[in-house]
Formats: C-alpha cells, structure tokens, sequence
C-alpha cells in the first residue's frame, strides 16, 4: 500500500516536471514575443489567476440577484409581447414563409393545422413610455417604468429540461454549476451566517414540470457554492432547534471534535471537500441562530403584507418566497433563486394562465417596489422569467376561448429590474406573428455574460479549471449587451 | 574593351543622374511630374533597399581590399540615385511636405551625394585612411537616420515603440466637445498614420477638423446638404472586403464603439463645437459619456491608502463584511450584521481602514455614540445606511456633515423634519431614502428642492394602490368570433 502511494506521488511528480518543464519553457519564449508586460514587472495579464476571488473585476452595478424563475415556459403572447395581428388573423394558419420549416416539437410535430391565435387577454399600455402589458399582469404593468422587458431571449433548447437547465448553467446537458454558483464563486458571500445562494420554491395550479436540485448544483465547483434549498413549508430549515437536553455548549463542543476528526481526515487524504464540511457544520450552527430572525415574516408590518398580497402570510407561496427573498437580500444573500412551477400551458391556456399569473403578478410587482423604498433595488438585480416562450399558434383542439400553446424557443419575454440595468424600456422585438425576432435578439449565452457584467465580472475571466480545461458559465461564447446597462 | 564600356556606361549614367536630381530638387517650384514619372516613385519603396544593402557591402569590401570595390560603388552610387529620385518624385503627390519628408528626402540626397562624390574623387582618396573611416561613419549614421524616418512616415510615429503607451485618457469633464474629446481620438489612434501632413493617402488628412472637412482626392470628407451621405461614413462602411473600406482590412479597424461614436456626432451636426448636452439624451453616445464620466470618477479613489487583502480578511468576521469594491481599488465596503454578539468596540478595529472605507452599511444597528464616532471617522464615506434603526435627529445631527456623501439611507428610522435642514447641507447628497421615517411630505418637497441633483425617495405612489389592492384582474371574455 505504502509502495504503491510512494510510486503514485513519483509518477504525478515527474508527469508535473514534464509538463511544467516544456510548456515552462514554451510560454517564456512566446511570452516575451508576444506579451512585453512578462518582463516589465506589469501587473496586466489576461490569466484569470490574477484575479483573487470574491472580488469584482471591475466596478460593479449590483451587489445580488433576486432570480424570480417561472418555471414551465410562461406566454411572452398572453404577457408582454403583444401581437394584435395574431386576433386579427386568428384560426388562420401560420405561414410557411413564417415558420420557414423551423424545428417543431413532438407534441405539435405531427399536427395537420397550426391555427394563429391572439392573446385571450386585452393588453394596455403603461407608464412613460406606453409599454404594452396584458391584463393578466395589471401590477407589473403599473411598474413599467421601473423595468426592462426584453422581448428577444431566445434559447437553443425546445424542451423543459434542457432549457431549464440552459437557462440555469449556461448548458444543455446537467453538470454544469448553477449561475448562482457561479455567482458566489466569483463574489463570494457577504453574511457569513447565511448560505450566498438560497433556492425558493413554489407551485401554482397550472401543468407544472419538475425542478431537480440539479439546478442549483455546484457542479464542479467547491459545494459551499451550492445552492440551499428553503422548505416551502411553515420550517424552512428543520431542526433548527437543538433537541431537547443539548444546549448550545453541548453543541459547540460536538462540533469541535467532530471538527477535529474531519481535520485528521483531511491530512490523510488532502480531499478540499473536508475542509467545505467543516465549514458548512460551522455555518449550520451559526444558521440556527441567523435562519430564525430571517425568515420570520410576522415581523413585517401589515403594509408590507398588503403590498405583497394576503397571501404572503401564507408559508409556501410565492408572495410569501418574494417576500422572505427580500429579507434574505437584506441580510447579504448573493443569489436568491425563486421557481414557481405551473406554466407549462399546452392546453386550457386562459385559465390556468389566468390563474398562475393571479400568484405572481402582485407579489413581483411589490418586490420591486418594495426593494426600491428601501433603497436596495439600486444594487439588486431582479430577473423574472421562463425558459423558453410559446407558439403563436394552438396545440391540440382549437377554440376561441380555451387553446393551448406548444413550446418556442425561438423568443420569449422576461424583464429585469434594479441593479444597474435600464428602466422604461422595452427591448427586441419579434415579427407581427410572435414567431421570429427581428431586432436585438439576445441570446441566454450574452443574457449571462451581461449578468455578470453589471456584477463586475468579465464573463471571460471567470473560470474554474476542470478535467484539464477552463471552464466558464458563458462556455465559449457570450457577449455583453450594453444597451441594457444604464 | 568590355569592361572599359561599361565603366563608360556608368560613369555617364551617374553623371547624369546626379545632374537631373540637382535640377529637380532646385527647381521643384516647377516641376510638373508626367504620369509616367510618378508611376516611378512608387517603386521608391522597393529599390531603396539596394543601396541600404550595398553600402554596407562596399564599405566592408574596401577595408578588405577587395580589387572590385570600385565596381561595388559605382552599382552603389548608381543605386543610391535611383532611390532618390524616384522617392523624390514620390514625394512630390504630397502638397505640402511634412518635416519628416524633408528630413528624409535630404538625408537622402546626403547619402546619394556622399557615394557620387567618394565614387568621382577614389583614385585620389585612396590610402586616405583617416578621411576613408569619417566618410564611411557620416554615410552609416545617414543612412540608417534616412531608413529610419522612412519607416516611420510609411508605418506611423509610433510603429517601433516597443509597447507605444497610449496617451492616459483625459478625464470627462461636464460637458465635454465631442470632437475634440472623442471623434479626433480616434482619428489620431486609427487614421493618422497614413492620412497625416507628411502621408496623406488619398490626398486626406485627418489631423484637424478643417482637413477632415475639406476631405481628400474623392471630394470632402463631410457633406453638410446630407451628412449621412459624408464619404467619411461612406468609406467607414464599405464591406470589408472592399478596395475603399477604411481602414484598410489589413489595419486595425475601428470598433463598434468608435463607430457609434462618429455615426452620433454625424447625426449630431458633425459641426466641431457640439458638446455633450448638444446631443439626444437617448443617443448611444449621450450614454456612453455618461457612464464615461461616472467611470472616471472612479478615478477618486486613487488617493486612499493601500490596504491589503490580508488587512481586509483580518478585520472581517462572521459578523462584519469587508470587502474591497473591486479588483486594483483601495475602496472598501463594510457591512454589519445585526447579531445577539454585536458590541460597538468591534468598530473600533476598524479605525486602522475607516479612510478605505466608501460604503458603510449599519442597518438594524443600534446607533449610539461609538458608532456616530466610527461613521465620523470614515471621511471617505459616500455610502451610508443607516435603515432600520432607532436613528433619532440629534444623532444624525452628532455625525454632522459628510462632504463626499452620495447616499443615504434612513428608511425606517425615527428621523423627522427637525433633520430637514441639517440634510440640506450635505453637499454632494444625491440619493435620500426616508420612506418609514418621519419626515412629512414638506420636508421631502423642502429636501428636493434644496439640491437640484437630491432624489428623495418616499412611499412610490404604486405601492400605496397596491396597498388599497387593486381591483382584481378583469380579463374580457372574448368579443370576436370568426
């Protein structure tokens, strides 16, 4: 056993002197071709190493992320991408020229008709600069001038699990970290009593797809970067209390020692994952006392309640996860993951759109405001939205007043608020049908290299090396849109 | 007998040579070049390299006795004088010659001179050691000088800089020109080098405004009837691919930014006397000033001590967040978390960073002596929360005046119109949260008024509908059938 580890330390020692060696060698003969800086001492260097973690790269717009996820792909049509032509020429087919042979789903795949249908809500116009909003949304579109629709996402996934997880890792295929991950990497966390990436969840009445922890997996990453997930029930965390005859003393001393044997370990075996163990017990201990004094919503005002909607007393509902994502913003949460499932709406679609948007219209429009008052909405990014949109034309049995919608990656709709980007304006636009964009689409790759962007982070520059390669949330492609910055 | 013509040949043809460069350069004033001719300078710059070459051979044959040397220079000298001629007559599409050109052009000549001269008189300066090395020296020193500023009139100032140090970008003042502060810029950083007074390609200069206006061989560079017609828009927007795309595509080419950046002064006007708020205040380039100017402010933080990361990493605990603003400042942000162990000395430890510190966040603490010394202490502050405190008028009154104040947050704290005037005197304040405070509706009119960049933020009039709720979604049913 001894012999065979001595002969792996010999082996991974003299694969390293080899490899140092050449690419040693190497780099010092191109460097000083190509980069003068190697010998001027300069501190430039495009090595992300240069960067120390937890620090911005560059001067920063927001400081968190309150991620209000629709999860199951809502109606840009029945939101905030109004398509009057789509009433107009109801029941009528989608154009070839339109559709122009684009990737269908299996669902709708095999449909002989694709009828065009128009919004089942009316749409107003609000604010400033006359945003159109759908009726289904009355208080989102009375803070239109606080946010920034962008009618022009567009993903390259067509079903729900790839684009959620698209959407989330910057990746089809799971594995990846979650941006929240990413997030705290890079910035690190600012309460040291509270986990940096928090996950929130809620369900509505509608056709829900499943979430999978996957989603606000650390991946590759150090796990202290993963993402903790509330119970949506009147305990978000259990046994926050100690058992009865332990106290607090007792406690300490346990995880003392526990800490001790977990150190002993790590000697051993030089896992870092000990040593994010140890930490975590560290943070649990200090969450007891921190979790209590944060998630208890009757210490809001009745105010606050009204503004949120009643059902913000409710545990477990979204209003109620807006509500605790603000106090959790409040205590220095970097990344606060919302998902309200339900909007999967293949058919009923009026209904259950009706419904669904009932438990979050209020609820996101009052965060907004609610941050803003409190002056935090300046430095927090508020992002609401889906992972794909939906078709312009019905699936399954078409009738005027009940229809429903097949998935669209093509566009979409979701809006941001606070945190450095733009307000009162609507950004991209797609054609008369709601089918294909025709000015500034932006793609979830450039959506997450702007995110990072407005937190200081070059997209490019944040990497983690991982299986021989570096790895970032952007991949290898992704660009900033500045037009979106204020 | 060969040999005796074509030593015959040269000499002639020197001779000949030498006289036509005399009479060209004293009558330039006269000179009208044929096509023909000027089709010759433009070989200028590929016969040069011959006699750079072979002056260097002869000189090093001569020192080595070599019985050709008199052949080697007379192919020198003949060299030499084809080179300048033909770069004189290159020389002469220039309108105006810049200082560079003429320090070239008689560098030139010199060495052309030197070789005619030491070729004429060789028989007689043999065995002249002495004379031989001085002539050899000046003929080394001018020829490498004339080398040198032919390359840099050919590839711009700055080409063999070994890293050219941009010049440090001038700070955005209020209301910066647009030309002088941004569209020369980029003209100097990407035009010059080849539309300059000493290498106008295309008879253009892009050095100043008049020269852009009057533009070059094609006609001006900016039509005022319809500017996004001018040939400078044009030339910018040609495909790549295309002969008269500019710059060339083997250039560096202008950035999406610089090209906003013209595209918004054209429609702008393109006149050299439009500032900043002479623009849209929705143009791109209005923004990008804007930013500009925010992002050179952050140029005032250059002045504060350094600090160290395992200063910052020393001073923070589970309770209280240290953490510099970004990477290369020495501005810090410091965060208290409200927490049954708070005790106000734990402040004090901070005192050795209190002038890094920009941003200072002390909400849901209890502010009482300790911690109004602490905030006083902090003279750099621009930041400063102070929500959800029991913060009552004469404490806020006890901090007293912070002179690089931005924000302040007393949302939810017991301040009321007393603090009013005390508010007003804060001098770069521009953000003021008082929503859950007491301070009425005259104070937040007062505050307003009292600074033209103050924004109070109170209850947002949406959040007071929410509140009264709203009448429930009424979604039509629908009126059309078809």
């Amino acid at each position: 056993m001894e012999e065979q580890l001595l002969n792996e330390r010999l082996k991974l020692n003299r694969r390293h002197f080899f490899s140092k060696l050449s690419a040693g060698i190497g780099t010092l003969a191109l460097g000083s071709l190509m980069i003068p800086e190697v010998f001027r001492g300069s501190n430039l260097s495009t090595e992300t190493d240069q960067f120390t973690l937890g620090i911005p790269h560059f001067a920063p717009k927001a400081k968190r992320i309150i991620y209000l996820f629709q999860a199951g792909a809502p109606s840009q049509l029945e939101s905030f991408d109004y398509k009057p032509l789509l009433r107009e020429r109801m029941g009528e087919d989608l154009p070839e020229s339109i559709r122009n042979g684009q990737r269908l789903t299996g669902m709708t795949a095999n449909q002989t008709r694709f009828p065009l249908v128009g919004s089942f809500a009316d749409f107003k116009q609000y604010g400033q600069n006359g945003t159109w909003v759908s009726d289904y949304f009355p208080h989102i579109g009375k803070i239109s001038d606080e946010i920034c629709i962008i009618n022009s996402m567009n993903t390259d996934a067509i079903n729900h699990d790839p684009a959620i997880t698209f959407m989330q890792t910057g990746n089809q295929i799971s594995g990846r970290p979650s941006m929240g991950s990413w997030f705290s990497y890079g910035l690190g966390s600012d309460n040291k009593n509270l986990p940096s990436f928090v996950v929130l969840t809620s369900r509505g009445k509608g056709n829900s797809q499943g979430l999978y922890s996957k989603l606000w997996s650390s991946g590759f990453l150090d796990s202290r970067h993963q993402g903790v997930l509330l119970r949506s029930g009147k305990d978000p965390v259990l046994y926050l209390n100690d058992p009865e005859g332990m106290t607090r003393e007792d406690k300490r001393i346990m995880l003392d020692k526990v800490a001790d044997l977990n150190s002993a370990h790590y000697e051993d075996v030089l896992d870092d994952e000990i040593q994010t163990r140890i930490a975590q017990y560290e943070m649990a201990y200090r969450m007891q006392m921190s979790v209590p004094e944060v998630v208890d919503l009757k210490k809001e005002p009745e105010s606050v309640i009204k503004l949120y909607g009643a059902e913000a007393l409710i545990p477990g509902t979204y209003a109620a996860n807006c509500l605790l994502a603000r106090r959790l913003a409040e205590n220095g949460v970097r990344f606060i993951q919302l998902y309200h499932q339900g909007w999967d709406q293949h058919g009923n679609l009026p209904n259950e759109m009706s419904q669904q948007a009932k438990d979050v219209d209020q609820a996101s429009a009052a965060l907004v405001l609610d941050l803003k008052q409190r002056g935090l909405l300046e430095d927090t990014l508020v992002i609401w939205g889906g992972e794909f949109g939906r078709t312009n034309y019905c699936q399954g049995t078409f009738r005027a007043d009940n229809y429903g919608r097949d998935h669209h990656p093509r566009s979409y709709s979701i809006w941001l608020a606070g945190g450095g980007v733009k307000k009162g304006i609507t950004y991209g636009q797609t054609d008369e049908f709601g089918y294909n964009i025709v000015k500034d689409p932006l793609h979830v790759h450039n959506f997450h290299a702007t995110l990072l962007h407005l937190f200081g982070l070059d997209h490019k520059q944040l990497t983690f090396k991982y299986q021989g390669r570096r790895f970032r949330l952007t991949d290898v492609a992704g660009n900033v849109v500045n037009d979106l910055i204020a | 007998m060969k040999l005796k013509f074509l030593s015959n040949l040269l000499e002639y043809t020197i001779f000949s040579l030498s006289i036509l460069l005399v009479f060209m350069v004293l009558f330039e004033k006269y000179l009208v070049v044929p096509m023909l001719f000027r089709w010759i300078g433009h070989w200028h710059p590929l016969i040069l390299h011959f006699p750079i070459v072979l002056i260097f051979v002869t000189i090093l044959q001569y020192w080595r006795k070599d019985k050709y040397v008199y052949w080697y220079l007379g192919v020198t000298a003949l060299f030499a004088l084809i080179s300048s001629l033909s770069g004189f007559l290159l020389s002469t599409e220039n309108v105006i010659k810049g200082n560079q050109i003429l320090a070239h052009q008689w560098a030139g000549i010199g060495v052309s001179a030197l070789l005619v001269s030491w070729w004429h008189f060789y028989k007689s300066l043999d065995n002249r050691v002495f004379l031989m090395r001085g002539i050899h020296s000046v003929m080394i020193v001018l020829i490498i000088f004339t080398g040198h500023v032919g390359g840099s009139i050919t590839h711009g100032e700055n080409f063999l800089s070994f890293q050219p140090d941009k010049a440090e970008e001038p700070v955005v003042v209020d209301n910066p020109n647009i030309y002088s502060s941004f569209v020369q810029p980029i003209f100097t950083d990407k035009c010059t080098q080849c539309h300059n007074a000493d290498k106008s390609k295309g008879k253009l200069i892009l050095s100043d405004y008049l020269s852009l206006a009057a533009g070059g061989e094609s006609g001006p560079g900016l039509d005022f009837s319809d500017l996004e017609k001018s040939l400078l828009k044009h030339h910018l927007e040609l495909p790549n691919e295309d002969e008269d795309h500019m710059p060339p595509s083997d250039e560096e080419q202008l950035t999406e930014g610089e090209l906003m950046i013209l595209n918004d002064w054209l429609s702008g006007g393109a006149s050299d006397t439009l500032t900043m708020l002479g623009l849209k205040a929705d143009s791109r380039l209005y923004t990008y000033i804007q930013n500009k100017q925010n992002s050179d402010d952050l140029g005032r933080f250059n002045h504060l001590p350094e600090v160290t990361d395992e200063k910052l990493q020393k001073l923070s605990s589970n309770y209280i967040a240290i953490t510099r603003l970004h990477h290369g400042t020495d501005a810090v942000s410091v965060t208290v978390f409200a927490n049954t162990t708070y005790d106000p000395s734990q402040l004090k430890s901070l005192a050795a960073i209190s002038k890094n510190i920009v941003l200072l966040d002390l909400s849901s603490i209890a502010i009482e002596d300790q911690e109004i010394a602490f905030i006083k202490s902090c003279l750099n502050l621009e930041k400063l929360n102070l929500s959800n405190t029991a913060l009552e008028d004469e404490a806020l009154q006890n901090i007293g005046i912070i002179a690089n104040l931005r924000t302040l947050n007393l949302f939810n704290t017991s301040i009321t119109d007393a603090s009013v005037a005390g508010l007003t005197a804060f001098p770069k304040l521009s953000e003021l949260f008082v929503y859950g405070s007491e301070i009425t509706d005259d104070g937040v009119v007062k505050l307003s008024k009292s600074h033209e960049k103050l924004t109070v933020f109170t209850e947002n009039t949406q959040a007071k509908e929410f509140s009264s709720v709203l009448p429930p979604a009424s979604i039509s049913p629908l009126k059309y059938l078809f």
